[in-house]
């Protein structure tokens, strides 16, 4: 049976390349936002990345 | 973390400047403090979580008076006084030095109008030099993440909470913090939002079917976060419901008058709880006989045509074939017939033989057929038990119906006797307690259509999204917005499934974290669980059968304390980096995190007190255990002896005009405990000598 780690590796593995860059940079914007006392402008962030990524 | 020093400077009752040690070394963990009533044990424990994150816990009284009373009285008019907590500790074999402070400007009124807190951080490193480090509360927060602050710094009398339902979100979150999953949960969250923002952009681009799609996505996706709040809000309070009622069987449970009934309640209603298994059981069984088994009761006639067809042409000597064909294509190859006969295409013996082939067999077909048969036979075979399998299982499922309506009569029987009895506190914890159920009725049927319009809402969702993907787009543009939007959606779910992956295994983690945690304080034959709704439960098992036991303080106590060590647990190993990551995320790297702990025994009789002092060094690597004299008298000064490696007093000074000053006596010495009369109060730190 597949392990829970397996199954995180083939969720991750099974998207597109676009959307793993997309994922990396939004866990990215949102590891920055964390510790931010009033997290903002995360969304737009996001927003601009996808744009920056998917062409 | 490691904890060195705790520096107070007029923080509530402690005036001036007073420093308190804490024990640093492995074998020996433990600090304890003693302390009487009012001498400031829980302003310690505030002084921590002030300084770590400026918060203070809902029991500190007067929150806004956090400079020392003596200290404010003698500022004068238009000048400031101030309140300063530092914090020396250690981590990742640096030293590190948190200040945080606040001042107020004396006014008339004794009111202290505190500013703003300042903070810094200092970091020594190795060699000595001291480096000032920005944002301060942020690194703090890294290094111990304010969401577990509660369960690490906590009053042992209030930690029972934990048990309660109501703490599940709390115990959620808890794990998704120690899992390095915020930022995995933060981003499901604002996904949507970023997916929202650039389907604006595809409407502009598209055509009116493109706007008239996303308009309805939109629609959906408002009545999926209505239908989810409602969701929400209904758990908490059915929570919040489930736990007066339970209160409330507690109380009927210690009365005299009432506790036999309540008694009688507690084995209906568990016997409702089994009952109500036993049918989950059943309809779980019928639903998977239907649907391995169910379309046997449609197959009418067709096995029987099958079977009889296969008997026909046995019976015309058909099946078996009496030639096989690749026997007769090899005569043909070959050139030559069995009796010797040359075959020559185009003559007669090799017309003859090529007749033979169409009459010939396929060896496959004919093993089919084999095949076909024996399944028709066992198709009639399994027909005819699924007739009784079925009506067994309604059978099972009916009597069940039929149990609980009798336990219903009984409970219902139980709640009036309880209601007529002649005490009026009887009667009223009664009809509270109806009140209670009825709500809770509400509150599941509620839960029952909001989870059916969220279904509903999300099932439309991506209906309509797999629509919006499907759309011609002529302009190049427009299918690039296209593109964007289906990539967020499509990281939006693998996300929400990896945190449900991951929160969902280190859950099953902890749960058997707690189990190893819970015997290794008490020999008591009761099995605790972390359930699928992060409910914390202690379970026994009586004759076979599995039931909740009722929670009692000291029960309650111990299965808080086994949850906080089994997350202490985790988190070091984390910070250790002896567990698997969420593969390809960035997470939080765990934390080795220190427990302090007021009232740690609060009302509980010896054998308790024995039980969690004897487990406490073990739960984490450093441990501050605040306690009054009588609380750490007996078992619990035994218990801990090994394991002290530093003892506090908090003297309290009272301005009491009554004479009852106390001493302590401690490894041979005498410290002074209460001290009355004095001209102000206050309270100051003395260090015992071991």
């Amino acid at each position: 049976m597949e392990s829970d780690k397996e199954a995180v590796v083939r969720i991750l593995r099974d998207l597109a390349a676009d959307a793993q860059q997309v994922l990396k940079a939004v866990l990215h914007s949102e590891t920055e936002s964390l510790h931010r006392k009033t997290p903002s402008g995360v969304v737009d962030e996001i927003v601009d990345e996808v744009r920056r990524i998917v062409k | 973390v490691k904890l060195h020093e705790l520096v107070l400077e007029n923080f509530r009752q402690f005036a001036g400047v007073q420093r308190i040690a804490f024990a640093t070394e492995s074998q020996r963990n433990v600090t304890l403090v003693y302390g009487a009533n009012g001498s400031g044990k829980t302003t310690l424990l505030n002084a921590f979580t002030w300084v770590l994150y400026e918060q203070l816990s809902p029991d500190f009284e007067q929150q806004g008076r956090l400079i020392n009373d003596s200290i404010w009285a003698e500022t004068p008019l238009g000048t400031e006084a101030g309140v300063k907590v530092t914090l020396h500790f250690e981590h990742n074999g640096e030293h590190y030095l948190l200040r945080r402070s606040a001042r107020a400007t004396r006014g008339t009124s004794d009111a202290q109008a505190l500013g703003k807190t300042e903070v810094t951080l200092q970091v020594q490193n190795k060699a000595g030099a001291s480096d000032q480090l920005e944002g301060a509360n942020d690194r703090i927060d890294r290094i111990l993440p304010r969401r577990l602050s509660s369960f690490f710094f906590f009053n042992g009398e209030r930690m029972e909470h934990l048990v309660r339902r109501e703490a599940y979100s709390e115990i959620e979150q808890a794990i998704k913090t120690l899992l390095g999953l915020e930022q995995v949960e933060r981003a499901v969250k604002h996904l949507p939002q970023a997916q929202k923002k650039l389907e604006a952009e595809l409407t502009k681009l598209g055509d009116p079917r493109i706007q008239e799609l996303t308009e309805a996505l939109n629609f959906e996706r408002d009545k999926f976060k209505k239908a989810d709040d409602d969701l929400k809000t209904a758990h908490d309070n059915l929570a919040s419901a489930q736990d007066h009622k339970e209160a409330i069987d507690g109380n009927l449970r210690k009365l005299a008058a009432t506790s036999e009934l309540q008694r009688q309640r507690d084995d209906l209603e568990q016997r409702v709880r089994q009952s109500n298994e036993r049918q989950n059981q059943a309809q779980q069984e019928l639903r998977s006989i239907l649907n391995d088994r169910g379309f046997l009761s449609f197959l009418t006639t067709l096995p029987h045509a099958t079977l009889e067809t296969a008997a026909t042409l046995r019976a015309k000597g058909e099946l078996p074939a009496p030639l096989k064909r690749q026997f007769v294509d090899d005569l043909l190859d070959h050139g030559q017939c069995i009796c010797g006969t040359a075959l020559v295409d185009g003559e007669e013996a090799h017309r003859h033989v090529s007749e033979w082939r169409r009459r010939a067999g396929l060896a496959e077909v004919e093993a089919m057929w084999g095949q076909v048969a024996a399944q028709a036979k066992g198709f009639l075979d399994d027909r005819a038990t699924l007739a009784t399998d079925l009506a067994n299982l309604r059978g099972r499922v009916a009597s069940e119906v039929a149990t609980r309506k009798n336990l219903d009569d009984r409970l219902s029987a139980v709640s009036a006797q309880l209601s007529n009895l002649p005490l009026e506190d009887a009667q009223k914890l009664e009809a509270r307690r109806n009140e209670w159920e009825q709500r809770i009725g509400q509150l599941q049927r509620e839960i029952g259509r909001a989870d059916l319009a969220k279904r509903d809402a999300e099932g439309q969702q991506q209906k309509l999204e797999r629509e919006l993907g499907r759309e011609k787009l002529h302009d190049e543009r427009a299918e690039v917005a296209r593109r964007r939007v289906s990539v967020v959606r499509d990281v939006r779910e693998a996300l929400a499934k990896v945190l449900d992956i991951r929160t969902n295994t280190v859950r099953c983690e902890l749960d058997e974290r707690i189990r190893v945690a819970y015997k290794s304080i008490t020999f008591k034959p009761y099995a605790p669980e972390l359930n699928e709704n992060f409910e914390l439960e202690l379970w026994q098992n009586v004759k076979g059968s599995r039931l909740t036991v009722p929670k009692s303080t000291g029960e309650n106590q111990i299965l808080s304390l086994s949850f906080v060590g089994a997350l202490a647990g985790l988190a070091r190993e984390r910070a250790e980096g002896q567990h698997d990551g969420v593969a390809n995320l960035p997470g939080s790297e765990g934390a080795i995190f220190p427990i302090v702990m007021d009232a740690a025994f609060g009302n509980l009789d010896d054998s308790y007190r024995r039980d969690i002092a004897r487990s406490l060094p073990r739960l984490a690597p450093q441990v501050v255990v605040l306690v009054s004299k009588a609380q750490g008298e007996g078992p619990v000064a035994g218990e801990m002896a090994s394991y002290c490696g530093r003892e506090h007093v908090l003297t309290y000074f009272s301005t009491k005009e009554e004479d009852h000053d106390e001493q302590i006596e401690l490894h041979g010495h005498l410290y002074p405990y209460v001290s009355t009369r004095t001209q102000s109060e206050r309270a100051e730190i003395l260090e015992v000598a071991q």
